[in-house]
């Protein structure tokens, strides 16, 4: 009991620090641009992708023309929402940081966002255009540390300019423009040279290597202990802010994972393929329940025994793109970045349910996954599918997902149960916004 | 745990959303793996054939009759034609139980043209994936002819990438991996194709035959620009074969009916389950 309340205070004191609470409130405020981009990423990826899982189940390929064309369109919103995230990111924190320091100044946040994009903004490389994926989730914590940092060079030294400010007259609303004008003049400087250097970095190409080693080391040699090992790497960097995880898509197909298909489609049985614990399979069919940190189980059991109504809300509006392996929403409405509360769960309950699947193919009481499934397909009927529709895949998944709910339940409750205690204000401010 | 309302419809919500998914799922995942356990067990083969910039369809005729009337198979005939606005038209057909089937695929556009070649793979693709539909065949052979070579370097390193589906053996024909500049001013073509080689199937046997007129050329294509070939598939492919022919009809545009050619086809490109039929010549062959 004692230890359970030494973690409760830890991690409500944590979620405190300026830096994790500004995170936080991003977070809150990005909300509704992350809810709708997972929206149309669903539509576009899932309903209308010619590999994807809605699109192949109602068969729209056949009744719906111009499938690409629509796709593109709803592509399109999803570049433009957590496309571009990251720069947002960096805008809503340096304009909350001034706002917390008591000094607001809305100019703070244009700088960062323009920081931001400059920073990684790298028009050449050969004929390639601009690189998207610094502007996305994937980067999500530096865009809100740099956010932060400007956040505190404008509270020390910019001049306030908050949003109150447009009643004033032009002259004088310019006046304060240009005060800011050599803060903001010096910390682009400051990113030109940061631009400078990651230019000299990509040039050697070393920003690609490092997922490239791990993509390689993944599709090349089955080794057990690599699913542990990808897993928490996956969610160690979703939970630290890098949103966007390693995906091992399906088309990801190693030689181990084409000859455990020849083997069954020639043998007619998944008895005794010759890999049934390849990585791919493993990670994909039992760590990934609603997205990376079984966010599904996460969703659900805020609506099992969340108070706020709040929270309901964001609970069901996020359960849909959850149920297709979308965790983003959930993410960004439970905050779960930095979080200490639901750093254990996020982290190792994929791992328990990999080692508890692999238990139960090794004892020969389900089959190994084997056949292609398409992407985006709900995570807990990977397994049935990927087994060719076998019942008691299904069963065991759906009983590995109420365990999770079940291992998720007590840290939602200690996660919301300070909140009430004294977050009234909070509260109210979220309304008001 | 109370049984609130609210709990009853959670549940009642999530178990409709997936009884529904997985009976729907269910019959996705019985008919796909009928597909596979199809695909699997097919025993066709065919021959795809890509004509040279200029040809159409009609390119290799000769060329698939002097095959029948050499091993007497009867292979049949079909030819693809792929138009600019996307639609694809077939003419000829694949006769039942021809496991062996010649099948060339032409564009309404074929000039000439790095440009042309990008757009004529982008379309090569658009009929192989129907192909590949309709005829179910877990394996292939291709030939390109000249420009035909290029498209589908292009095609092996951009588009193809199925994991059911075997390229066996490919044999292009005097093909300028080059264009028709000389050995020491590498094109963007010739860049880009050994800049993307790590694309190429690593199972593949391939042969590149040069025609020689003269000791440079085969009337159009420098043997350099052949030759060039090897900086692309050598080391990359399982086996990578460069042959040489000269004599009568050595040049370009004889090359597919050129006996030496037709030779090479039929004894390193098509099948031999029933190695007894092969009577008459037969040139030494070139690889397993």
């Amino acid at each position: 009991m004692g230890k359970k309340r030494r973690f409760v205070n830890w991690a409500t004191w944590f979620n405190e620090r300026p830096f994790v609470k500004i995170m936080q409130q991003t977070m809150i405020i990005l909300f509704p641009v992350a809810l709708i981009g997972s929206f149309t990423w669903m539509i576009s990826d899932n309903l209308l992708a010619t590999n994807g899982f809605l699109a192949n189940i109602f068969r729209v390929r056949q009744w719906l023309p111009y499938m690409q064309f629509w796709r593109q369109l709803f592509n399109d919103i999803t570049l433009a929402t957590i496309g571009l995230v990251s720069p947002y990111a960096a805008f809503t924190s340096a304009t909350l940081t001034t706002y917390h320091y008591k000094h607001p100044n809305i100019i703070a946040g244009l700088t960062a966002a323009a920081t931001y994009i400059l920073i990684f903004f790298h028009s050449q490389r050969g004929a390639q255009t601009i690189e998207m994926r610094y502007y996305n989730a994937g980067w999500l914590i530096v865009a809100v540390l740099i956010g932060y940092a400007i956040g505190l060079i404008f509270a020390k030294w910019g001049k306030e300019f908050s949003i109150a400010d447009v009643r004033l007259r032009d002259q004088q609303l310019m006046s304060k423009s240009l005060a800011n004008l050599p803060l903001v003049v010096g910390i682009l400087s400051g990113a030109f040279v940061l631009h400078l250097g990651y230019a000299l970095l990509r040039i050697f190409n070393l920003d690609v290597t490092a997922n490239q080693i791990l993509t390689s080391s993944i599709s090349k040699n089955s080794n057990y202990l690599l699913n542990g090992f990808l897993s928490l790497n996956n969610t160690v960097s979703v939970w630290l802010g890098f949103a966007e995880p390693v995906r091992l898509s399906s088309g990801a197909y190693n030689n181990e994972v084409t000859s455990n298909l020849v083997y069954a489609l020639t043998h007619k049985t998944l008895v005794n393929v010759p890999y049934p614990f390849t990585p791919s399979s493993l990670y994909n069919g039992f760590a990934n329940f609603g997205g990376v940190g079984v966010t599904l189980a996460l969703v659900i059991g805020i609506l099992w025994i969340g108070r706020h109504k709040n929270q309901q809300t964001v609970a069901v509006w996020s359960a849909l793109p959850a149920i297709f392996n979308t965790g983003l929403p959930i993410m960004f409405g439970a905050q779960v970045f930095l979080n200490p509360f639901f750093v254990l769960p996020f982290v190792f309950l994929p791992v328990l349910n990999m080692v508890i699947a692999s238990g139960f193919i090794f004892l020969h009481i389900i089959p190994p996954i084997v056949y292609p499934v398409p992407n985006g397909t709900p995570g807990i009927l990977v397994p049935f599918i990927g087994t060719g529709g076998d019942w008691r895949a299904l069963v065991l998944s759906i009983a590995l997902l109420l365990l999770d709910i079940a291992v998720y339940l007590p840290f939602i409750k200690w996660a919301f149960e300070p909140h009430q205690a004294n977050g009234g204000k909070e509260a109210s401010q979220n309304e008001n916004d | 745990m109370k049984m609130t309302k609210r709990r009853k419809w959670i549940i009642a919500v999530f178990v409709g959303i997936f009884t529904i998914l997985t009976f729907f799922s269910y019959c996705w995942s019985r008919q796909s793996i009928d597909v596979l356990e199809r695909r699997q067990q097919s025993r066709m083969s065919p021959v795809i054939m890509i004509p040279g910039s200029s040809a159409t369809v009609n390119r290799f005729d000769t060329l698939v009759a002097k095959i029948n009337r050499m091993d007497h198979r009867n292979h049949s005939l079909l030819k693809v034609k792929v138009y600019n606005n996307g639609k694809i038209t077939y003419t000829g057909q694949i006769r039942q139980n021809d496991n062996e089937p010649f099948i060339v695929v032409g564009f309404e556009n074929n000039h000439d043209g790095y440009n042309n070649i990008k757009k004529q793979a982008k379309m090569f693709k658009a009929a192989f994936n129907q192909l590949k539909v309709r005829y179910n065949f877990n394996n292939f052979k291709g030939i390109g002819h000249s420009n035909g070579g290029l498209i589908y370097t292009y095609f092996l390193e951009h588009y193809f990438s199925e994991r059911q589906i075997k390229i066996k053996r490919l044999m292009t024909i005097g093909t300028p991996y080059n264009f028709a500049e000389p050995a020491n001013r590498r094109t963007q073509m010739l860049t880009d194709f050994i800049k993307y080689r790590q694309n190429l199937p690593s199972n593949l046997t391939m042969y590149s035959v040069a025609g020689s007129e003269n000791y440079v050329e085969d009337g159009l294509v420098p043997l350099s620009s052949v030759m060039a070939g090897k900086y692309i598939y050598q080391g990359t492919v399982k086996h990578y074969t460069q042959v040489t022919v000269t004599g009568k009809l050595a040049q370009h545009s004889a090359l597919p009916q050129n006996q030496e050619v037709l030779d090479l086809i039929q004894q390193n490109i098509l099948e031999h389950d029933n190695p007894q039929r092969l009577n008459g010549r037969r040139p030494a062959r070139l690889a397993n």
